[in-house]
């Protein structure tokens, strides 16, 4: 049984996916499968979509996700009533999602189900935190459709990050897709007695001198960056940004004299929206990236299956990508 | 109808003080917001000593722990009325639906229990154990909610065969499947239908615990806040150590006292004059408001209260937005003023509350505005509250001051940030027809245009 040990060491799991299509639900199926054989209680929710994705999921997706019997789900009130098991309602939330309030049961029997869950992030979190009155062990969050951002070590504390023949068609490609994803969920942490600090800011852009003092830098956004130069290394040269870091702010960074001493500080990787030329330049400088959070990244699991029917061969695939990540590298279909 | 939707917005302090009840549950909100205007004595007197007992009963440090508990019951507590017309209506409930009438039901009796052991019988919860059995068959008494297997035999039996069937046979498990679905509604159509008749007690309940959550945030908000339990008054409303709720917390962020007053209204106009900044507009405001409060059973911010229960409640206070509605501040100062005298007329005991009567215009033809809406005051069952700064009125009607600057106590400059520890807010009677001069000297204080306050000095007549 391939990582399902690690899994049960977290109170929490998001199944994140890098495309549709990348064996997310086989993935997911699999581990509820697994996890039936042991003793402990799982919970399975999943994060709202919204605009028009609500309606393309509902109307073209049937209920795919196999639960087992005394696995505890939360799910829309629309969904709940196209279930296709027979399950006990325990909590209805007084908060509505745009598919009405959420409701939640446990499963009298195997079936299978749709999962729809709260609207954000904030509101994931405390379901999360709440399961632990039902003596939910693990909660696994299905990270409908493909947003790295759930895989947050500030929602859940570990994923599983599926890929395959969805993301690239051609092997090469598709293992550097997988490989930049993989290196930037394995960034190291900084390392520092004032992260909890760090972890509160909110906004803005901080800088921590030699003795561990952090300053604000007044720079309300990376964007306004050029215009605010002087005040960039007023205070040494690691740089916190609580928002998103962008190409523009690693190719600024990049030209600086100073490059080999930079040390840039981010929340966690889910922050990061940058290119891999962007990325690799950057760190070939000299530079350094740091996350405040690591995720617990359990495995990496593969689909040699495109949705226009291309086939990869799995053995291959699988090798090249274990290979490049250095990591046991599953292929959902054969698990 | 007058509801507390319909003032909250208009009475100044009234959102504040709603929104600063502790109220467990939203579907108390509604209710609280669509209670009425009460004016009837009886239901009046009633209203307020139900809110007094519950106050007792929440004071009392023996309950400390069953009022939370009561509380956290209470908190649970969701508008389920849909599902509940659904009843009423004979449909066919869903399983939600029946989770939301069981859980519901289960908390009532909860509440219940809680109720009964302090003997507390004003607000009696109906009984909903039959509901309860119908919904809960195998008498484990959790709130959770399927169509369980002890509903029907067939039903049980087919699941485990379903179960069974699984992996050996999907396509006769789909038929077990739709089997079980058509059983499951038939048992959903019994249940609706069992529940049919007990359509009037839930909805009750419902109404009964929103009471009870209502009760027991307005008892609660009486304490926090010092309020005091009205009288009711046949003569004369009078008020000891009257405050304005919101202001005393402003204040109070700053470390400052709100300056308690004390006043009474009798059947006649009443008129107070005082210099500015001198809390006259407060007054008005307080007073509309703890009147307000009184009319909907709350208790009001003061040591003591007695009080005249009013038709109605009427005010010309500058602060409309009328400009809006294209009205000069003079127009729509007149047009309140003649709601105020068409109810004189029609003889309705109102209380009618007129901040700064006719300044926006000159000051002859304003006094004699004063002095004839006076007149017309003194002759209607209404009790009344005029503020001014004419002086040479002609009337002979009860005239309050407040005191304001405390001249002899002055020993440093008076500034903007220390003035109020220089104001006396105490209204005495004045019966001399002179109004305090004070307006200059606070203009300086305000730190206005030397120039223009030595100029304005040389045009005052000494």
């Amino acid at each position: 049984m391939p990582f399902i040990e690690d899994i049960l060491k977290y109170k929490s799991l998001s199944i994140v996916g890098l495309e549709k299509n990348t064996g997310k639900t086989e993935c997911l199926n699999y581990v509820l499968r697994r996890l039936k054989d042991t003793d402990k209680q799982i919970a399975l929710t999943s994060i709202g979509i919204d605009g028009e994705t609500v309606d393309q999921v509902k109307n073209t997706h049937k209920p795919e996700i196999e639960l087992q019997e005394g696995t505890i789900f939360l799910t829309s009130e629309t969904h709940y009533r196209e279930k296709l098991l027979v399950s006990e309602i325990m909590d209805l939330s007084q908060q509505h999602t745009s598919l009405g309030r959420l409701i939640t049961a446990r499963a009298m029997s195997t079936g299978k189900v749709l999962i729809s869950g709260p609207a954000d992030t904030v509101w994931l979190k405390s379901i999360i935190k709440d399961m632990a009155s039902l003596n939910v062990d693990t909660t696994i969050v299905d990270g409908a459709l493909s947003r790295l951002s759930l895989g947050s070590p500030a929602v859940t504390e570990s994923i599983v990050l599926a890929t395959g023949a969805a993301v690239s068609a051609n092997i090469p490609q598709l293992v550097k897709k997988t490989k930049f994803v993989y290196d930037l969920i394995n960034i190291e942490e900084y390392e520092s007695d004032i992260k909890e600090e760090l972890i509160s800011k909110e906004k803005g852009i901080w800088a921590v001198d030699a003795d561990g003092v952090i300053h604000d830098l007044d720079i309300p956004s990376v964007f306004l960056l050029e215009k605010n130069k002087d005040k960039l290394f007023t205070h040494g040269t690691v740089i916190f940004v609580t928002g998103a870091i962008s190409d523009k702010l690693l190719n600024f960074l990049r030209i600086q004299k100073n490059i080999k001493d930079i040390v840039l500080v981010v929340k966690d990787f889910t922050k990061i929206f940058v290119t891999p030329q962007a990325y690799n330049a950057y760190l070939k400088r000299g530079g350094r990236i740091r996350v405040l959070l690591r995720t617990n990244l359990i495995a990496v699991t593969v689909n040699p299956v495109s949705p226009e029917g291309y086939v990869l061969d799995s053995e291959t695939l699988r090798k090249a990508m274990s290979e490049s990540l250095q990591i046991p590298v599953y292929d959902i279909k054969k698990l | 109808m007058t509801t507390l939707r319909s003032i909250i917005d208009k009475v100044n302090g009234m959102r504040y003080m709603v929104e600063s009840l502790e109220l467990c549950s939203s579907l108390a909100k509604r209710h609280l917001l669509s209670s009425e205007y009460l004016y009837a004595e009886e239901s009046l007197a009633k209203e307020i000593e139900n809110v007094d007992e519950m106050f007792s009963i929440a004071k009392d440090a023996v309950n400390t722990d069953l009022i939370e508990k009561l509380k956290m019951k209470l908190g649970h507590i969701l508008d389920i009325r849909g599902s509940l017309n659904n009843i009423a209506n004979a449909a066919v409930l869903d399983d939600i639906q029946l989770f939301e009438v069981k859980r519901f039901a289960l908390l009532v009796s909860e509440i219940d229990a809680l109720l009964s052991s302090i003997d507390y019988k004003t607000v009696v919860l109906p009984s909903l154990e039959k509901v309860i059995d119908i919904l809960d068959p195998d008498k484990k008494r959790i709130a959770h909610f399927y169509i369980y297997p002890s509903y029907s035999n067939v039903l049980a039996g087919l699941r485990k065969k379903q179960e069974s069937l699984k992996d050996e046979n999907p396509e006769e498990c789909e038929e077990i499947r739709l089997k079980c679905l058509e059983i499951e509604d038939e048992i959903r159509q019994n249940i609706s239908r069992e529940l049919y008749e007990y359509a009037k007690p839930l909805m009750e309940a419902l109404d009964s615990v929103a009471y009870i959550d209502i009760l027991l945030a307005k008892a609660i908000q009486a304490d926090k806040m010092s309020l005091c339990k009205p009288k009711m008054s046949v003569d004369n409303t009078s008020y000891e150590g009257l405050f304005n709720p919101q202001l005393k917390e402003v204040l109070l962020a700053q470390s400052k006292d709100f300056q308690e007053i004390d006043i009474c209204l009798y059947e006649s106009p009443c008129l107070i004059t005082g210099a500015n900044m001198a809390g006259k507009t407060v007054v008005l405001k307080t007073i509309a408001l703890a009147q307000y409060l009184f009319q909907f059973g709350f208790f009001v911010p003061a040591k003591n209260a007695e009080i005249v229960p009013v038709e109605d409640i009427m005010m010309s206070i500058g602060d409309d937005q009328s400009e809006m509605n294209g009205l000069s501040s003079f127009a729509a100062e007149m047009l309140n003023i003649n709601a105020i005298i068409k109810a004189v007329h029609s003889g309705k005991k109102v209380l009618a509350l007129i901040d700064e009567l006719a300044r926006t215009t000159n000051p002859e033809e304003g006094r004699a505005i004063v002095n004839a809406t006076i007149d017309i005051l003194e002759n209607g069952n209404i009790r009344s509250l005029v503020t001014t700064h004419y002086n040479g009125l002609e009337t002979s009607c009860r005239k309050l001051r407040v005191k304001g600057l405390m001249t002899d106590k002055i020993t440093s400059d008076v500034t903007i940030e220390n003035i109020n520890d220089y104001m006396d807010y105490s209204l005495v009677e004045n019966n001399d027809d002179i109004v305090p001069m004070e307006a200059l000297r606070i203009a300086a204080v305000l730190g206005v245009d030397k120039q223009l306050l030595e100029k304005a000095d040389k045009y005052t007549v000494r």
